[in-house]
């Protein structure tokens, strides 16, 4: 039986390490000696099932929750019946899926992607229940392929493993571009404006962040370069933008209005290349073997 | 006419029982543990029949948890009886409907032991150890032992006392205006991963190196051990909060068997707690400051009159008309909030010690050690408990930190430089 030289127990016979502090016996085996006794013999084999599934605060919270909402839906329902005039159904499911926003959350592990998906689905029918009022989709369409397009630029990289999150982005670019021609289309009945104007702006300013993307992975940038670089993909998008927009009236101008916002981006631009080429000079006279 | 079979053999749960079947949790088992350690190996049979002699005597640990309109309410239980073997950790939680045949204690064995798990809501832990010690020392008389007789061993062809049965609480009740008092929340261990099992840390005391030094300070050893909790907490928050003005209260509650303060016989709950603390931000306190606070608030809280404020509390809520009336549906969110408030928040940790144990003749020979353990929860992550028998206490500290042990080993290094040895004992791996 050995004593611990930190704590200063004695501690049980067969113990190796101290179960306070988890310093090392150093001594004899025959002191140590060999274990005779357990305190809890075997594994710990803790049923799980026997577990109530929720602690103290979640279960008094989901109660709280059901019974509000039942109260809700029979007083829609009492309602529906009272009132000939009154269609309770619509109401009951917004009362429904808007309880569902409290309940989801108290049920299901808490993960960014595990609550960002619940609550977008669950925002995502809850839109479309109440669009479903007139008894025609129409409006809905827009805001819910707006939800989707979060989920898929947002949410569905951290679904992928690190390693793997270079297909997500890529998913997700090729997702802003689908999403353009969709919401022309169910604007103007035709590609109106997506096909001449928002497809290729968005492919200039893609192909900025991917040169961005590259500066950031060999240049090692200063935070004021990331933001000055942002602002400039910033301002070349809005000139882009003006470019393509002239190029679909058959305008023979070049830039109109965003000339001054050209001369921003092209202010920032030549100072971020100044810096990018004083730090180089800087760094070659610091470092030359005289 | 089964409607008015089941609704004669309905038995309402005590007043202070009432919160525990809502108040649950995956960390909040409110299961206690007793156990006792033979020379002798255990045989498993013996130990059933023994089992199934002794609860004749105790029927009101025969019941099964069920949950009605209004309340919760317990029903005699018939069902066979099993005993389990024990494993890993105590003090696991024991499902009403499938943890044991719907009944709400659990017998366990090992090779050389045997222990008896309750689920709060039955009784406390005097009721728990004369249980104990009556299914023992019966399982001892089936091994052809003889056992002399002891005040806490009931016979199995023993008589039952009706006032054994009885809510002592509505006996002692006395209406007293505006017991419903929040205090401040305390100090609690908080950063640590937790882990499913209670992590049980044992330690083996001398009573007499215990009561030494318990002398020493003109303290009991409750006191002192309250003291040492105390202390180490203190010195624990001191590390995390620098700053003494943002220091929190550290607070021990003691649940104080209160049947000798009230002549009650009852074998179902009939404990309170008796809330003791230091106020940290006021300045650091030395071990002698602790040491004269505990003596001074254990000893003017244990006294009836300074009790009937808790008995009231226990009582009141329930006589309530609006709560009485109110589904348990709703009341259940409402207990829970209460437990919150009046309970877990209010205290650091819990410290129960059931005292020296004493036993009988052919007995005492038999019986190594006994264990007692306090299921921790989840605001108050680490629980104390102590029980004595011959020269030794086993001090033994539950706790749903999976490694953290920072609390035990301050209580026991500050126990080895006073002078009294540790053994220590631990299901940790």
């Amino acid at each position: 039986m050995a004593y611990c030289v930190k704590c200063g127990v004695k501690l049980s016979e067969g113990t190796t390490s101290c179960p306070l502090c988890q310093t090392a016996v150093n001594a004899p085996n025959d002191v140590i000696g060999e274990k005779s006794f357990e305190l809890f013999g075997g594994n710990t084999e803790i049923n799980r099932l026997n577990y109530p599934l929720f602690d103290k605060h979640r279960k008094g919270i989901i109660e709280l929750v059901v019974t509000f909402t039942v109260i809700g839906v029979i007083t829609l329902l009492i309602t529906h019946f009272a009132l000939s005039s009154f269609n309770a159904i619509i109401p009951i499911a917004i009362v429904l899926l808007g309880s569902t926003y409290l309940l989801v959350g108290l049920y299901i592990k808490i993960t960014y992607v595990k609550l960002a998906s619940w609550y977008l689905l669950i925002t995502v029918l809850l839109l479309f229940v109440i669009d479903l009022i007139d008894l025609k989709i129409s409006w809905s369409l827009y805001s819910n392929s707006s939800i989707l397009l979060y989920w898929v630029v947002f949410v569905l990289p951290w679904i992928f493993k690190k390693a793997k999150r270079t297909i997500a982005y890529m998913i997700s670019a090729f997702a802003i571009l689908l999403y353009f021609p969709f919401i022309d289309y169910l604007t103007n009945g035709s590609f109106y404006w997506s096909l001449s104007i928002g497809i290729p702006t968005y492919i200039v300013v893609l192909v900025c962040f991917l040169l961005l993307l590259l500066r950031i992975r060999f240049g090692n940038p200063t935070i004021t370069d990331g933001v000055l670089s942002l602002i400039a993909i910033s301002s070349i998008g809005v000139v882009a933008g003006d470019f393509f927009h002239l190029r679909s009236i058959g305008s023979k101008e070049g830039i109109s209005w965003s000339l001054a916002v050209a001369i921003v981006a092209f202010s920032i631009l030549l100072f971020l290349i100044l810096k990018m080429a004083l730090r180089q000079i800087r760094h070659y006279f610091h470092n030359r073997i005289v | 006419m089964k409607a008015k079979v089941r609704g004669d053999n309905l038995i309402p749960l005590d007043n202070s029982a009432v919160i525990y079947p809502p108040t649950v949790a995956r960390y909040n088992t409110h299961v206690f543990s007793l156990s006792m350690d033979l020379k002798v190996e255990v045989v498993k049979e013996r130990l059933l029949t023994a089992l199934e002699t002794i609860i004749e005597r105790f029927p009101y640990y025969g019941v099964s948890l069920h949950q009605g309109f209004f309340w919760y309410y317990f029903l005699p239980n018939k069902r066979p009886l099993e005993v389990y073997e024990q494993k890993g950790s105590p003090c696991n939680y024991i499902h009403p409907r499938k943890g044991a045949n719907r009944y709400l204690f659990k017998v366990y064995y090992t090779k050389h032991r045997i222990a008896v798990e309750f689920f709060h809501v039955l009784t406390d832990g005097t009721g728990g150890l004369i249980f104990l010690k009556s299914l023992v020392a019966e399982y001892l008389r089936l091994s052809g032992e003889t056992v002399g007789e002891d005040p806490q061993i009931f016979l199995a062809d023993g008589k039952v006392d009706a006032r054994e049965k009885e809510d002592s609480f509505e006996r002692f009740y006395k209406p007293l205006k505006s017991v419903f008092k929040s205090e401040s929340g305390s100090f609690h261990l908080k950063r640590g991963s937790l882990t499913d099992g209670v992590q049980v840390l044992s330690g083996q005391l001398k009573v007499e190196e215990l009561k030494a030094i318990s002398q020493k300070y003109g303290a009991t050893i409750t006191e002192y051990l309250v003291s040492e909790l105390i202390w180490a907490l203190q010195q624990l928050q001191d590390l995390k909060v620098k700053k003494a003005a943002k220091r929190r209260p550290i607070r021990v509650s003691v649940p104080v068997n209160i049947r000798r303060l009230y002549d009650s016989v009852t074998m179902r709950n009939f404990s309170l707690f008796v809330v003791i603390g230091i106020d940290p931000s006021l300045g650091f306190w030395s071990f002698e400051e602790i040491v004269e606070q505990v003596i001074h608030q254990l000893r003017g809280g244990v006294n009836a009159k300074a009790l009937s404020k808790q008995v009231a509390r226990n009582v009141a809520g329930r006589r309530n008309f609006l709560i009485r009336y109110a589904p348990n549906a709703l009341k259940k969110p409402l207990m829970k909030l209460l437990s919150d408030s009046y309970g877990d928040r209010i205290y650091s940790t819990t410290f129960s010690n059931l005292g020296n144990v004493s036993l009988p003749e052919g007995m005492a020979d038999i019986i190594k050690r006994l264990d007692f353990y306090l299921s921790p929860s989840k605001t108050n992550k680490v629980s104390c408990s102590a029980i004595g028998s011959g020269n030794t206490i086993s001090l033994n500290f539950t706790s749903i930190f999976a490694k953290r042990t920072d609390f035990e080993r301050i209580v026991f290094s500050s126990l080895v430089d006073k002078g009294v040895g540790v053994k220590l004992e631990t299901n940790r791996k």
